[in-house]
């Protein structure tokens, strides 16, 4: 039984390519050993402040060169890292450090007000490693313990002792919302973690000399690609700062001058690129292939692209984050754009997948149903959910062995073509720019305030750049609405893309003949308005 | 000419339109590594100074160094 653990990638890589680029951000750059050692370093660090096997390390900053660094650092301690997204709103990200009983944070100063609210709450000192290069850092509150990023320094860069760990240990857990209002946690162990990145650098072809546009947060499954498969590969990763991922313009230059080959990101980011990114004056004959996922990405912007991009592969990258990407699928250049969907294509050779319908029965060839998923690469279950862990799993026995698969909530169908295409969700779950939001999260806190009798929430403009949340309310009776403090509770609870842009107020809502809300005809309406 | 003079109708449009009067930025300050402008306020902005100056603004000079302040947008502007 193989015990590959995701940092041995890293230590191969430094060891066969000590000078290649790791990672790069704006003008600066970590050579394998360097990037090797660094994490040594930190992780010497993470140990002195107590953490260790089986233990959670939180990373809460935006995107930058130091975010590698500390998925590795904590890795190598035998700790798993929590990825924590810095807009977060701050009960839920209470909630989620009291759950993961995260004692080790790395953030940056901007987060200090915020680290300082959560040590109030705390019995614990909560040790916050900042990574923004504070010279010095002064915390009034005693149960933070500030450490400034120069002190990494201070420790040895020799490889830390071997931890006694196997890769069915816990990696990394990355939150996303849940419909009851509470996150859900999706834990990726060393072995789920290993299998992406072999299947990716396999079908993609990942050489030490790819440099990937890494676009995605660390808190979106979408850096998979960018802190798994790129080590694996010993190629670069180029971190997109925060503030380019709101210039596109800046963001092809970065393209075009960083010698990216792979593009990874959400049809937003690709849409806003063909739109406003000037690539008609970028240099980008290096790029060989642009990945897309998060969600569907329309036949009219791929042909957008396939034709700004003429010399690029376009592909499909389908996978919920329980999974990760367990299909592929590449566009082929007879698209013509005005086709409904693209497929999600053909799944791993090693995955395996199911079409259920609400018995539990295989459906016939063709027809729709939901997809169940078996893959080397998926989690292990939900963070210290039990009940949920026995009802998104489903077991079935294949030539004589148990197979797990996870209930992805997507509706599917296999077509006559052999490839596999996505239909929508079984339940409310939208997804705005990417990030998944659950209707009923959002419906529910609507519905708790005062005066509020039915609400709903929908998405407009679905798969453009002003995709956006709105919600319809009815009142109950004939109070006014405080609109303000609404959105102070949404504010509080929800994360900032799932706010609604706007909250209107109607008399009815239009129904189907079962009493139902015609959503889509209510979304509709809306939109004429 | 100079584009200085559009600068205070500028700062208005952006605290009045964009941040909602709930915030107030000045000239010198810094808007887009903050955040302040996100994607889609950046937009607007850019649609309020074609209009206002009768520029066209190519999406290639929506850059950091043209448009992280009010200032920079006025030098920007004063250039074309």
């Amino acid at each position: 039984m193989s015990n590959h653990l995701i940092q041995h990638n890293l230590a191969r890589a430094a060891d066969i390519a000590p000078q290649g680029i790791a990672c790069k951000f704006l003008d600066t750059s970590l050579t394998y050993a360097r990037f090797e050692s660094k994490t040594n370093q930190l992780a010497r660090l993470m140990l002195d402040l107590g953490v260790g096997r089986g233990h959670r390390v939180g990373i809460m900053t935006g995107r930058r060169l130091e975010v590698p660094i500390a998925v590795y650092a904590a890795l190598k301690t035998g700790a798993a890292f929590i990825p924590l997204d810095p807009d977060m709103a701050f009960e839920r990200l209470r909630e989620l450090m009291t759950t993961c009983e995260i004692d080790v944070i790395i953030s940056e100063q901007r987060m200090q007000v915020k680290l300082e609210q959560l040590a109030v709450t705390r019995t614990k000192p909560l040790h916050f490693i900042d990574c923004s290069d504070a010279e010095s850092l002064v915390s009034a509150q005693s149960q933070l313990h500030c450490v400034v990023w120069s002190t990494v320094d201070q420790f040895s860069t020799l490889p830390v002792p071997e931890v006694n760990m196997r890769s069915s240990d816990d990696a990394y857990i990355m939150f996303t919302s849940g419909s009851t209002g509470v996150p859900k946690g999706i834990v990726h162990t060393h072995s789920s973690a290993n299998a992406y990145a072999r299947l990716t650098v396999d079908h993609y072809a990942i050489t030490r000399h790819d440099v990937l546009g890494a676009h995605s947060p660390l808190h979106f499954d979408m850096s998979t690609m960018a802190f798994l498969s790129m080590p694996m590969a010993a190629g670069t990763a180029v971190i997109i700062p925060d503030v380019y991922t709101r210039l596109p313009a800046s963001m092809s230059k970065i393209m075009q001058d960083d010698g990216i080959t792979i593009w990874y990101s959400v049809p937003y980011a690709i849409i806003q690129l063909i739109s406003r990114g000037a690539l008609e004056a970028r240099n980008l004959e290096k790029l060989r292939w642009v990945l897309y996922g998060g969600e569907p990405f329309s036949p009219h912007h791929i042909r957008k692209l396939m034709d700004s991009l003429p010399k690029v592969r376009v592909s499909n990258v389908y996978g919920p984050a329980e999974t990760n990407q367990c299909t592929h699928y590449t566009v082929p250049g007879s698209l013509r754009g005005d086709e409904d969907a693209v497929p999600i294509g053909t799944f791993w050779d090693e995955a395996r997948a199911l079409i259920i319908d609400a018995n539990d029965t295989p459906v016939e060839q063709g027809q729709l149903g939901e997809l169940l998923v078996h893959s080397p690469a998926m989690m292990k279950g939900y963070f210290r959910q039990p009940e949920l862990n026995l009802k998104c799993f489903y077991e079935k026995i294949d030539h004589g062995q148990p197979t797990i698969y996870y209930r992805t909530g997507d509706l599917a169908t296999l077509g006559d073509d052999g490839l596999y295409y996505y239909s929508g969700r079984v339940d409310q779950q939208v997804k705005i720019r990417g990030n998944r939001i659950e209707i009923n999260e959002i419906e529910n806190i609507v519905l708790a305030h005062p005066g509020v009798q039915e609400a709903v929430a929908y998405a407009v403009d679905r798969g453009s750049e002003n995709e956006r949340l709105n919600v319809s309310i009815i009142l109950s009776g004939e109070r006014s609405f405080d609109e303000v403090s609404l959105r102070a509770v949404l504010a509080s609870s929800v994360p900032p893309f799932a706010m609604p842009d706007r909250i209107t107020v109607r008399p009815e809502f239009p129904r189907t003949t079962s009493g139902k809300v015609d959503r889509r005809l209510l979304s509709m309406q809306e939109r004429i308005e | 000419m100079t584009y200085m003079n559009i600068k205070t109708n500028v700062l208005e449009f952006i605290n009045r339109e964009i941040l909602n009067n709930l915030n107030t930025i000045e000239e010198n300050q810094e808007l887009l590594v903050s955040g302040i402008l996100d994607s889609l306020s950046i937009m607007r902005v850019v649609s309020y100074l074609e209009r206002e100056t009768g520029i066209t603004i190519p999406p290639i000079d929506i850059a950091l160094e043209n448009f992280s302040s009010v200032n920079a947008m006025c030098n920007y502007l004063d250039s074309k």
